[in-house]
């Protein structure tokens, strides 16, 4: 047994001082190659070392090759969508401001996918522009979006299969079809000093989860707009 | 010799540019042969304030105050003026070294003008548009009073009385985005209880509401209501003696120090048990089995609903509001009101909605039932400075009155802006009017009573809201209670259940003794015992010698346990002044005309409770003026 435990030990001790320093000295990173503009090797030089080792050989520069076996999918099922999260997510994120158009169109307010005839939809500029914030938001804040994003959570999850424009909103049965029922969420919220101040469950009756909640911006309890004294917690505050 | 005196306010962090601007003027003056002086100060009881005195030889025009003195706020608009007032005195030496000042107006303040940050910031777009000629700083200094200047400042009021005028210094929008037969602004008692008479009348009905939820401050209100009879004729059934219409309109009168309109009391008085009755049958709304005596009122008219709280009345009202096809949009928040001209209708609304900004053309009938200020304190401080910013508020953070000033804009007259009411139980430390803070109120006629931290009674419990609040606030020591037994809490409306829930937060505190009770509260226990002793004896005598409280029969003497007190202090709670309406609800503008389509309920109003609103006479005052602006709004012609 104690063979078993000390063999178990070095192992450990291996995997953390010599096998992650080795992955992450092939996990080569994007070598700034100034080339071609709106494709991938304008900074990946070779597109291959970034991807799995088991992905098969990609032919092409753009997103356009993707797409055929990587298709988007707006269905808006609240599932994760790894390809496009993690597509993404390195993108958008502090210090790689990658300009949507590289991978993404917009002509004639027809949002799509540079190479393809993929339409995602119509948007105004606007939103548009505000897209590029949120995305931001999403990949790297201490927001709810982040917290959604981290588990490999889009878009779609949350707002269906249309693109949003401003002031949007979730509906509450959106929210509850992964953290509820209510009468369940409700019981989890439920505080054991004082089972009344309970969020879910307020004198405030049926209000919008989105009254605290907030995907892009810090959340905020809205109770302690009169009950100062409340100690009370939100996720992505 | 003449002085004339300047006060002037500006941000913090402008009163260096101030003093520059102050003392450059100053080296200029030998230009103004009449002026023999001009000296700065700080003044020394408001520190952020400074007032500057010019010194004349000669009379000044009283209705202008001087062309300097213009000059000298013209300059000070530049840097951030926030408001200024001025006033004059002639200057009488009585002996060598003495001085004597004289007023040199009528007027008993000696104000000449008076203007805060709001008039000033339309002034001067006004003056910007008026101002053809510039008039350059040193070009002034050296022409001394001139027409052009005089123009410039006595043209800065906006001249609302001007047909042509604009009713305010916005354009008019050039399109609308939507049309809406009647807009109602507020989802609280007044804004509901109207949507759902004007959806009966026909009419399309939209209730913006600026915050996420829906409710304002009615959902979170204290949920009594004072009628004189309901349908369930509680009063009658338990034997408390005789009330009527006549005599709730008496009470509110005298409760209000007669400054409350007859007119607008005798609606709400009459009309409440047939509100109550409407908000039971159609909205289904239920009552407690209890009927209590309140502050101020001189019978048992004070309904509790079922919730204990005001969500009880809203849940109903709204219920019949949808039913009549109403609809509520949440977080859309007014920013302005259209209104072209000081003859015309009122067009449309501005607002903020998620999507962006929204103009909305109104067909019928535009209805303000926003509620009042209690949470805007500069506001507050505005009208009545005695409400220091210090003060807790029993209402919800949307309680901020822009759209009392949206309604001045566009002409409206307001009034008693200055009677705002605290109310006297609420929890001490946030200042929230929670459960067991609606105890000590409606407990008084069942014989709860009132205590120090001596343990010994400080007023008549049965007083009016601002007197039991000024008796607290003269103790001077934080905070005060109520001392109540179980056998009055299903009397005076309330449940064990809420018993129980209150003492696990902390906020009932329940002793077997009297003696015990003091010592929970720590207070001294010789003093309550001995003020508890006294008092049951009053119960007895049916005399209070102490504070004269009319003793009923009703009243329970505290002479068997368990007992229970509540802590209690006063917070910012109501609001009594607000736009002017008549009989009919419509909005009375600043020379005594109606605004043809626009009515207002609710808080939002003024005179309905004069100086002093008696408790549980809120949501009467809001359901009966929301009914009668919804269906007059309802049958307006589109």
């Amino acid at each position: 047994m104690k063979r078993i435990a000390f063999f178990l030990v070095v192992m450990m001790a291996f995997i953390c001082f010599v096998a992650i320093p080795l992955l992450a000295q092939t996990k080569k990173q994007p070598a700034k190659v100034a080339s071609k503009k709106g494709t991938c090797i304008s900074c990946h030089k070779d597109i291959q070392t970034i991807l799995p080792k088991s992905h098969k050989p990609v032919t092409g520069d753009t997103i356009g090759a993707c797409i055929p076996c990587h298709k988007p999918d707006l269905s808006g099922k609240a599932e994760p969508k790894p390809y496009a999260s993690m597509l993404h997510r390195p993108h958008v994120g502090e210090g790689s401001k990658v300009d949507c158009m590289i991978c993404h169109t917009y002509q004639r307010n027809i949002f799509g996918i540079s190479g393809t005839k993929v339409n995602l939809g119509k948007i105004e500029k606007e939103d548009l522009d505000a897209m590029k914030g949120i995305f931001s938001s999403w990949a790297q804040s201490k927001n709810m979006d982040a917290i959604h994003g981290k588990a490999n959570m889009m878009c779609s999850a949350c707002h269906n299969n249309k693109l949003t424009t401003k002031g949007d909103t979730v509906e509450n049965e959106r929210c509850l079809s992964c953290h509820g029922p209510l009468e369940a969420l409700q019981k989890r919220s439920e505080p054991k000093d004082f089972p009344d101040r309970n969020p879910h469950n307020s004198h405030l009756g049926d209000i919008a989860c989105t009254v605290c909640h907030h995907a892009h911006k810090p959340s905020t309890v809205y109770c302690l707009g009169c009950h100062g004294n409340f100690k009370m917690k939100i996720p992505g505050s | 010799m003449y002085l004339e005196n300047i006060k002037v306010r500006v941000n913090g962090e402008k009163e260096q540019e101030l003093k520059v601007f102050i003392h450059e003027v100053s080296e200029h003056i030998r230009e103004y042969k009449e002026l023999i002086s001009l000296d700065l100060f700080r003044n020394t009881t408001v520190p952020s304030d400074f007032i500057i005195q010019l010194h004349w030889k000669e009379k000044i025009d009283l209705k202008q105050g001087s062309p300097l003195a213009y000059y000298i706020l013209e300059g000070l608009q530049k840097i951030g003026l926030t408001n200024y007032t001025i006033w004059a005195e002639e200057v009488i030496a009585k002996d060598n070294s003495m001085q004597d000042y004289r007023p040199l107006n009528d007027d008993k303040s000696g104000c000449l003008i008076n203007k805060t940050k709001e008039v000033l910031s339309m002034e001067k777009k006004e003056d910007d548009k008026i101002k053809t000629n510039k008039v350059t700083r040193r070009g002034f200094l050296k022409a001394g009073v001139t027409a052009g200047v005089m123009a410039a400042a006595t043209g800065l009021a906006l001249d609302l009385s001007k047909k042509d005028a604009e009713a305010a210094e916005r354009k008019l929008p050039k399109k609308w985005d939507e049309e809406i037969d009647v807009v109602i602004v507020g989802s609280g008692f007044a804004g509901l209880a109207a949507a759902a008479e004007a959806g009966k009348k026909g009419a399309k009905v939209v209730i913006l509401e600026k915050m996420p939820t829906y409710g304002g401050n009615s959902i979170i209100n204290g949920g009594v209501y004072a009628a004189w009879d309901s349908k369930l004729h509680l009063r009658q059934k338990k034997n408390l003696g005789e009330d009527s219409p006549k005599q709730h309109f008496d009470d509110t009168l005298k409760g209000g120090d007669y400054y409350n309109i007859p007119e607008l009391v005798k609606n709400f008085t009459a009309g409440s048990a047939d509100a109550l009755n409407w908000m039971i049958d159609e909205g289904g709304c239920k009552l407690r089995d209890a009927i209590t005596r309140a502050g101020g009122h001189s019978a048992y008219r004070t309904h509790t609903v079922v919730e204990g709280v005001g969500r009880g009345f809203t849940e109903a009202l709204r219920k019949i509001a949808e039913k009549y096809g109403a609809k509520i949009r949440l977080s859309n928040e007014i920013t302005w009101i259209w209104r072209k001209d000081t003859e015309g209708p009122v067009l449309g609304v501005e607002v903020k909605t998620p999507k962006g900004k929204r103009n909305i053309k109104i067909k019928k009938a535009l209805i303000l039932a926003s509620g009042g200020f209690s949470r805007d304190i500069k506001m507050r401080q505005a009208f009545n400075p005695s409400i220091v910013p210090e003060y807790n508020s029993t209402n919800h953070p949307g309680a901020t009155g822009e759209c009392i000033r949206f309604a001045q804009a566009i002409g409206a007259d307001t009034l008693q802006l200055a009677f705002i009411q605290l109310y006297p139980f609420a929890e001490p430390e946030t200042g929230i009017l929670d459960n067991p803070a609606v105890y000590p109120f409606n407990g008084v006629g069942y014989g709860l009573i009132y205590v120090d931290k001596d343990g010994k009674r400080f007023v008549n419990e049965l007083e009016r809201r601002d007197v039991c609040s000024m008796a607290q606030i003269k103790l001077g020591k934080k905070p005060t209670y109520s001392i109540f037994n179980e056998e009055m809490v299903v009397k005076m409306g309330g449940t064990m259940e809420e018993i129980q829930k209150g003492m696990a937060k902390g906020r009932f505190i329940k002793a077997d003794t009297i003696e015990d009770l003091a010592n929970k509260l720590k207070i001294p226990a010789q003093n309550l015992v001995e003020t508890v002793k006294k008092y049951n004896q009053y119960l007895k005598d049916g005399k209070d010698p102490d504070f004269n409280k009319p003793i009923t029969k009703a009243m329970i003497p505290l002479d068997k346990g368990p007992f229970y007190a509540v802590a209690q202090w006063p917070a910012v709670h109501h609001t009594m002044g607000g736009v002017r309406i008549n009989e009919k609800a419509q909005v009375i503008d600043i020379w005594g005309k109606v605004i043809p389509k626009l009515y207002a309920a609710g808080e939002v109003t003024g005179g309905v409770h004069g100086s002093n609103r008696l408790g549980s006479n809120a949501i009467p005052d809001c359901v009966v003026h929301g009914r009668i602006a919804g269906i007059n709004a309802g049958q307006e012609k589109a």
